[in-house]
């Protein structure tokens, strides 16, 4: 009897081993069968389909991309294969890739930043030179993602970003274009104060925005943003005096002084809420990726809302927007060619072009393709005119990875007013240096 | 005879093992999976210059060791730690003790009042963070506006010294509760003729309290601290939710710095070797901790 039940309680063991192990491939299956167009499927339509197709599973942040259309447009356009999209958030997506890795399951298309980032995965990506898509672009933009003299990466798209005005409250005040420079900028808030309208709102608890984002003119605006950088780990540059970054910081102390008293704790979501309710005239930072949630959720704010420069200089020909760009890489998979195909049409066909701008309304790099404010929105045809009048830069990428949060904190301890200007980028220049 | 007896012997052993093998085998090998390879492989990579993804592994010794020494905001998150298990392990187990202690006294709507209190211990820490996060940010500051009360209108997330409190104060409260239950068992396993016989010599509530309750609570002391302090060393998910380490790093725990360094920094190696102090670290508090309280622990 003893050894019955001694036999009965392992089999129950080991049965439950397995089914927590059969549950998770079922989840795979699952998750599958929902990234396909006909969800009502059988299993045994859904094995003959998978047999038959080949599979290219692509890995984005871009969670709020319809990417259902895009998958539909896809496989009308290319029958034998079935895109298996796996969306995440961008806070996790690096580690559950490196997750992936981990399990031997690496997906074949991913997307990627340039820069370090590019760098750390370089080894598991497949260059792709001679990809049409490459050809579609503006070389600078793709330049970006090029390592070793090859391109491991073609750019999805740009984020371009700034100082969102909404031009109701500015109109109110008798400002009928956004400021240019930071005494305009200054005024523009002494007029919205006299007048009793809300100033602003700044997103100050993400330091990550200042450095990734607002750092891009402190960096780009030197021909060699890399050898600017190792001058700084060197030691031949002191930040404390040097010009840019002081006026990063003067664009700082404005927005502190004029904008809400919990900047440190106001997250970028917070900011976005109080932007699609329109409470606040200008929003510290934030750019052309709010386009899709600007049209669900407020969409006559596309009349009225304007993305101006980072007032950092009072000379207005110094301030620019940024310009983030977002690429896609090939993973070296087994599915090599077919990921690469994917890229292809969706970056370099009139086809793929359509879906990215006209549903996942996202500002495209390819030559010739229109960008209006139906499909890309008023940010992003605006981020795009700055990009034509020289007035945008693209975000530097080269930060040592293992000193950006410490930067980040450097920055915040400057906002918070517990460090002093000059402590603070003393604080930075110090960082930079522990790198050399 | 004696062949015979060896055989017999011989199953008896195989059939003991065999017995060990179909009840223990299956945890074992979980545990081994689970437990004891990413505790050797984090073991191996802390002394390597991995960085998570690469195939490239360099055998670097005791380097990931010396920089941490180096490693300001890893002691600093050490001690921001070792002070957040320190106010958390005071606060649940006195708040935990007293509430138990009450809670064992014939009270009407017991059950339900023990249920209230365990209730925050089902949410997980990260729906805790964030409900609480929403707390300190919106409720609490628009109470401040209508009340004037100077706790409401403290930026609680804002700076270092509220920020510690505010963590502390949500661990206190989701925590608080489970304690109590563990307090609410040890004060029901005391042999009533123990209590019955000091109210007999005369002792009054606080000192059979003292002389009697609390020394024959002892065993549930070892368990509750031993408890409180692993679970208060890892903190993370409450960590993320409610500060993201923030302002400027200053509520970063050291499991975050961890986490930090391995992932978002792409420094496994490192980051490897930083669990691996704090591994040992917490080891040295709970052996010290176990046998502090053990020995005060009474037979009855």
């Amino acid at each position: 009897m003893k050894r019955v039940l001694a036999l009965l309680l392992s089999a129950l063991m080991l049965a439950g081993c397995f089914a927590c192990t059969s549950g998770s491939n079922e989840a795979v299956a699952q998750t599958e069968a929902e990234s396909t167009e006909d969800a009502t499927v059988t299993a045994e339509a859904q094995t003959t389909s998978a047999g038959e197709k080949r599979i290219v599973n692509v890995f984005t942040k871009k969670r709020e991309w319809d990417w259902k259309t895009i998958e539909a447009r896809y496989e009308a356009y290319n029958p034998e294969v079935d895109l298996v999209v796996d969306a995440t958030d961008s806070t996790t997506y690096y580690d559950l890739l490196k997750g992936y890795l981990a399990s031997g399951d690496l997906p074949d298309v991913i997307q990627i930043t340039s820069g370090s980032t590019m760098d750390v995965w370089k080894e598991y990506l497949v260059p792709l030179d001679g990809l049409e898509a490459l050809n579609t672009m503006p070389a600078d933009s793709t330049a970006e993602f090029m390592a070793d003299g090859k391109y491991y990466g073609v750019p999805l798209f740009a984020e371009l970003h700034g100082v969102i005005y909404n031009m109701d409250y500015l109109n109110k005040v008798g400002w009928t274009t956004t400021p240019t420079t930071l005494d305009e900028f200054i005024q523009l808030n002494e007029d919205l104060i006299a007048a009793g309208l809300p100033t602003g709102i700044c997103p100050w608890s993400s330091a990550g925005s200042i450095l990734g984002h607002m750092t891009a003119s402190v960096f780009s605006s030197h021909d060699d943003p890399y050898a600017y950088m190792n001058e700084i780990i060197e030691g031949n540059v002191d930040l404390t005096t040097d010009e840019q970054w002081n006026a990063l910081y003067d664009y700082l102390d404005a927005t502190l002084k004029y904008g809400n008293a919990d900047a440190l704790v106001t997250d970028s979501t917070t900011e976005r809420n109080a932007l699609y309710t329109e409470e606040y005239a200008w929003y510290a930072h934030d750019g052309s990726w709010l386009t899709p949630q600007i049209k669900a959720n407020n969409p006559e704010l596309e009349d009225h809302i304007a993305l101006g420069v980072y007032p950092f200089f009072n000379d207005a020909s110094k301030n620019k927007i940024g310009n983030s760009l977002q690429g896609m890489s090939v993973m070296n998979t087994a599915h090599t060619e077919d990921a690469k195909n994917f890229v292809n049409w969706l970056l370099g066909t009139d086809d793929g072009c359509d879906v990215l701008a006209n549903v996942c309304n996202v500002v495209l790099l390819k030559d010739g393709f229109e960008l209006t404010v139906e499909n890309v929105g008023a940010l992003g045809v605006q981020g795009m005119n700055y990009v034509a009048n020289g007035q945008a830069y693209n975000n530097f990428r080269g930060f040592p990875t293992e000193i950006q949060s410490a930067l980040m904190a450097a920055i915040q301890k400057y906002l918070a007013g517990t460090s002093t200007r000059v402590e603070s980028l003393a604080e930075i220049q110090a960082l930079f240096e522990s790198c050399k | 005879m004696p062949q015979s007896r060896t055989a017999q012997r011989k199953r008896k052993m195989l059939a003991f093992i065999g017995n060990e093998a179909l009840f223990l085998g299956v945890i074992l090998l979980c545990f081994i999976v689970i437990k004891i390879i990413p505790f050797l492989s984090s073991l191996i990579y802390s002394f390597t210059d991995w960085n998570g993804v690469s195939g490239e592994v360099t055998f670097t010794g005791l380097e990931n060791f010396k920089s941490m020494f180096k490693d300001k905001q890893f002691w600093y998150s050490m001690w921001f730690t070792a002070k957040y298990s320190l106010a958390t392990l005071i606060l649940t187990n006195l708040l935990g003790f007293f509430a138990g202690y009450f809670l064992t006294k014939p009270l009407r709507a017991r059950n339900l009042i023990r249920a209230g209190f365990y209730l925050p211990n089902v949410l997980g820490g990260l729906v805790l963070g964030f409900i609480w996060r929403f707390i300190f940010l919106k409720i609490i500051p628009a109470l401040g506006k209508v009340t004037g009360f100077p706790l409401f209108n403290l930026v609680w997330l804002g700076t270092p010294e509220t920020a510690f409190w505010a963590l502390v104060i949500v661990h206190v409260w989701s925590s608080m509760g489970f304690y109590m239950l563990l307090y609410v068992a040890g004060f029901m396993s005391i042999p009533g003729d123990c209590l019955e016989s000091a109210r007999i010599d005369g002792a009054s509530a606080w000192k059979s309290l003292i002389k009697v309750t609390i020394p024959l609570m002892m065993p549930t002391f070892t368990r509750c601290l031993f408890l409180s302090i692993t679970t208060s060393f890892r903190i993370y998910n409450l960590n993320l939710a409610l500060t993201e380490g923030g302002p400027f790093l200053s509520s970063e725990a050291v499991t975050m710095n961890i986490y930090r360094t391995a992932f978002t920094e792409n420094r496994m190696g490192y980051g490897s070797a930083k669990s691996l102090v704090l591994t040992l670290i917490v080891i040295v508090i709970t052996l010290i901790q176990v046998w502090a309280t053990s020995r005060k622990e009474v037979e009855f």
